[in-house]
């Protein structure tokens, strides 16, 4: 298991080595001048060299790219074109909202669509079933940006329980965790209910049913950790994904969240900012990507990792 | 067909003083929104304590609808009990209709008073928990022990089913067990309860030879010393005969005949059960002869002419005499297993070691031997579907490993396959006719004529041509073997490789296709290298047997030598395993020969297996005698 985990983490290197070229080269060939953005509509054509200057976009691409890779594997990331503070401080800035957003959709998001999904297995083709499945393509198919504003509409304008936009206290979670959890709890649903309704077919359920077990034990202990693979799988990749921020509620419920951080950076150009932002997002997905392999070993231990 | 539901259960139920089962009448029905089925029908039986029925049948005959019916399961599978009554005499003295008993009662039974095995040990436990959870699981539920308490009673079970080192297998998951400890696994669990039933649904099916051999005497044994009744769910004739006092022989949800076993077997009153005990392949059947012949069908086709008939009895010498069409010299396949940091090799599966032998035109080589003994890796190996690492096949005069891959092709022209599972190996989105159409057209055969050849090749193995416009699920597993058959013969192969290719069908189908292979090869002149575990099927179709061990190929030769003065003591102990069809023999077998484990063929680096030349212990006869996992002549 040790020995997999590290050599997992000696992968990770080339992997995020090719992102970084990659993510640089196509910031490099976007349409646009940062220099002029930076310098503002009225500068003369004088500033505008004099800034590029100072942002080092006068030099070579591979001399550009150099500097760069080096800062970057030293752990530097620079400093933002935009608001000339370091992109460190920018991004981490938003990245805790965006972080504890996630989590607490992901948490009410999984625990419905687990109980959801698993409801709809056991009475399957009976009402709990197409209820419960109704509910999750309601979840897949209702947009995003229409889920909020009604939410908002009903308890924060109407009902008044609940704060509209911000990010100050626990009650600004909810709303738009609700929002953002909507489509996850609704995939976690429909995931669950296929592996379950897979593993209720397997002849060590008949087994469990043969030595007396409750229906209740017979799910709840022998089919739920069965079925659990394929959903653990579905749970890293919508985790990564919030994890990149979302534009839509961000934008709704004026999130201070990375989403827009990266929509603004890519308007202004701000190099240094999506650079990082990028490469950020895809160690976000490696990493969750090895947790949820070591799950794996810990939920069937069939799966051994050599 | 309607019947009117079954009265309710009388309040005095009545059983004779020794039976603890007693069926009467039960129908069992499955409605899907297209139709309804009764998978069993009336059907009426009873069981004595200390005793063993055997339930007999080909799929579809109704025998484990009935086994999950008596444990009220088949309710799960979407069947339901339309009438009958199955009564049941508890521990407590007190009898109980299993067919109107509530859920709460059925929990208490299942498990504690009656308790089932299934055919598949593999996939019938839990992978995910040890073997010692699951055994001690029963334990808490239906005794109310605490968890030390319940895992020491499991620690006690595994010790009665006899595994050797019992406390390390408590905390082992399924998977780190081999077949058979996992099913003598699957028997502590069911035995756990001490119960008055037990049901074995299949229980040695999945097994080898050996293995399935001690599982039966350890079922014998220890329904000996608890006193239970056995329900014995099988398709093997072989295995009825050795377990069973009486036999109740199921066709299509129908009881055909009933009675105590001996009789039975000696004078079968049914026809069904006469063609059945026909049907079933008898090792020492072919005592005597040298050459193979077809099985006696006891419901030929009514067209067939007494030509055909002749053709049917008459012993088969399809040999050519001539260079051996396929020659084999020391053929080593071995597979790397990799592991550590920087993936290096760790040890190794000696799959196939040394290896030599040669086929004839015309003639069939049996390859015998048991799970994990490099047989279908060898089949493989032929058609570099697997690369071998050192020694020479010659076919037609060139070494097949040296060849370059753009000449596999037409190598793989002349050498085809059939594998054990039809279903799985035709693509169930193709059409048949495009399956077996396939091989041609990748060969360059004009589209009309290859439409003309499959048509040709579907009437020659008993289809019609207008059947391979269908999809294979619209078959049953014999045509679909017959299908695979066709499409191995598209290219008009020299050689066929057939890889357990009768060993998943029903007896009765099982005969037929045999029959089948047998007519393709006295008139399309092929070469069979036949890979079987199955001693009683090789017997009839080989002119030559090749038993494999570990890798090595330990005995081989003329069938007939093989089989009336085996030499190895691998092949007495395969031999002396194989279940015998009469329950007359059933002792005669001698005993010890049947421990242990197959060991295995994973070593570790640098740790080479001896390996020598065969001996000739009789003209053309050569059997091992240096010493194979254990075992020296």
């Amino acid at each position: 298991m040790l020995t997999f985990f590290l050599k997992r983490l000696l992968g990770l290197l080339p992997t995020l080595a090719i992102v970084a070229v990659l993510v640089f080269l196509f910031v490099h060939m976007l349409p646009g001048d940062p220099a002029r953005l930076a310098a503002g509509q009225d500068a003369d054509q004088q500033t505008v060299e004099l800034v590029r200057a100072e942002l080092g976009l006068d030099r070579s691409l591979p001399e550009q790219f150099g500097r760069y890779f080096l800062n970057m594997a030293r752990g530097d990331a620079g400093l933002s074109i935009r608001t000339r503070r370091p992109v460190a401080t920018e991004i981490g800035e938003r990245f805790l909202p965006t972080l504890l957003l996630t989590l607490t959709s992901m948490a009410w998001a999984v625990a419905f669509g687990l109980v959801i999904g698993i409801v709809s297995a056991v009475y399957r083709n009976e009402w709990p079933d197409r209820l419960g499945m109704t509910l999750a393509v309601s979840g897949i198919s209702f947009p995003a940006f229409a889920l909020g504003m009604l939410l908002m509409q009903i308890f924060s304008v109407g009902l008044g329980w609940l704060p509209t936009v911000g990010a100050g206290s626990w009650q600004h979670y909810i709303l738009p965790s609700l929002t953002l959890g909507a489509a996850v709890a609704a995939v976690m649903a429909r995931f669950t209910r296929a592996s379950f309704v897979e593993v209720l077919g397997e002849d060590f359920v008949r087994t469990a049913r043969a030595k007396g077990l409750k229906e209740r034990v017979v799910i709840a202990k022998h089919c739920l950790r069965n079925a659990l693979i394929p959903v653990v799988t579905m749970m890293g990749l919508q985790f990564g994904f919030l994890l990149g921020g979302s534009i839509v509620v961000e934008a709704v419920f004026n999130w201070p969240g990375v989403g827009r951080l990266l929509v603004d950076a890519v308007n202004q150009r701000d190099y240094p900012v999506i650079q990082a932002l990028v490469l950020m997002f895809s160690l976000e997905f490696i990493l969750i990507n090895l947790v949820v392999d070591l799950l794996y070993g810990l939920i069937n231990p069939t799966i051994r990792y050599k | 067909m309607t019947r009117s539901p079954s009265p309710a259960p009388a309040p005095s139920l009545i059983l004779p003083d020794r039976r603890i089962l007693s069926v009467s009448d039960l129908t069992v029905r499955f409605t899907t929104s297209e139709r309804t089925v009764e998978a069993v029908r009336d059907l009426s039986f009873h069981v004595e304590a200390g005793e063993t029925l055997a339930i007999v049948g080909e799929s579809g005959s109704g025998k484990s609808v009935t086994s999950l019916a008596l444990m009220r399961l088949v309710e799960h599978g979407g069947g339901k009990i339309a009438t009958g009554r199955m009564l049941f005499r508890r521990r407590s003295g007190a009898i109980l209709d299993l067919a109107h008993a509530s859920s709460a009662e059925m929990r208490e039974m299942r498990g504690a008073e009656i308790a089932m095995i299934f055919q598949e040990p593999m996939t019938s436990l839990n992978p995910v928990f040890t073997a010692g959870e699951q055994i001690a699981e029963s334990i808490r539920v239906h005794q109310g022990k605490g968890h030390a308490a319940a895992r020491a009673e499991a620690l006690r079970m595994l010790d009665l089913v006899r595994i050797p080192e019992a406390r390390n297998v408590l905390t082992r998951f399924p998977h780190q067990l081999s077949g058979g400890m996992r099913q003598r696994v699957m028997i502590a669990m069911a035995l756990a309860c001490r119960p008055q039933l037990l049901i074995a649904d299949e229980p040695t099916t999945a097994l080898d030879v050996t293995i399935q051999a001690q599982i039966l005497e350890l079922i014998r044994s220890l329904q000996d010393e608890m006193k239970m009744g056995v329900v014995f769910i099988t398709h093997d004739m072989g295995v009825v005969a050795e377990i069973a006092d009486r036999v109740l022989v199921m066709f299509r949800g129908d009881k055909v005949e009933e009675g105590s076993a001996a009789p039975l077997f000696a004078a079968p009153r049914h026809a069904y059960t006469q063609a059945l005990l026909a049907a079933v392949p008898r090792l020492g059947a072919m005592a005597g002869s040298d050459l193979p012949r077809q099985f006696d069908l006891l419901r030929p086709d009514a067209t067939e002419t007494p030509a055909a008939q002749a053709t049917r009895d008459a012993p088969q010498d399809t040999r050519r005499p001539g260079p051996p069409i396929l020659r084999v010299r020391d053929l080593v396949t071995r597979f790397d297993i990799r592991g550590g940091l920087l993936n290096r090799v760790r040890r190794r599966v000696h799959a196939v070691e040394r290896i030599s032998f040669d086929l004839q035109a015309g003639e069939t080589l049996a390859l015998v031997g048991e799970s994990g003994c490099g047989k279908s890796t060898t089949g493989r190996s032929l058609l570099r579907l697997v690369e071998s690492q050192s020694g020479l096949i010659e076919f037609a005069g060139e070494n097949i490993r040296h060849l370059p891959p753009s000449k596999l092709q037409a190598l793989r022209k002349n050498i085809q396959f059939i594998f054990q599972d039809p279903y799985a190996s035709l693509d169930p989105r193709l059409t048949v006719g495009f399956s077996i159409m396939e091989p041609l057209l990748v060969h360059g055969t004009p589209r009309r004529q290859a439409e003309a050849r499959v048509a040709w090749l579907l009437e020659r193995v008993g289809l019609t041509p207008t059947q391979g416009s269908r999809y294979p699920h619209e078959f049953s597993g014999g045509q679909r073997q017959r299908i695979a058959i066709a499409r191995a013969l598209a290219l008009n192969p020299k050689v066929i490789v057939a890889d357990e290719a009768v060993s998943a069908l029903d007896v009765s189908i099982q005969a037929q296709i045999v029959n089948l292979m047998l007519d393709l090869q006295r008139e399309l002149g092929l070469s069979y290298l036949f890979i079987s575990h199955d001693m009683a099927v090789v017997e009839r179709v080989s002119h030559r047997v090749a038993v494999m061990f570990l890798g090595q190929i330990v005995e081989i030769g003329p069938r007939r030598a093989i089989f009336e003065n085996p030499q190895h003591p691998y092949t007495k102990k395969l031999m002396a395993a194989v279940p015998v069809a009469d329950p007359e023999r059933r002792h005669a077998r001698p005993r010890g020969l049947l421990t242990g484990e197959i060991p295995s063929p994973v070593r570790a680096l640098g740790d080479e297996p001896e390996v020598a030349p065969l001996v000739e212990v009789g003209p053309g006869h050569w059997a091992a005698r240096h010493v194979v996992g254990g075992l020296a002549a």
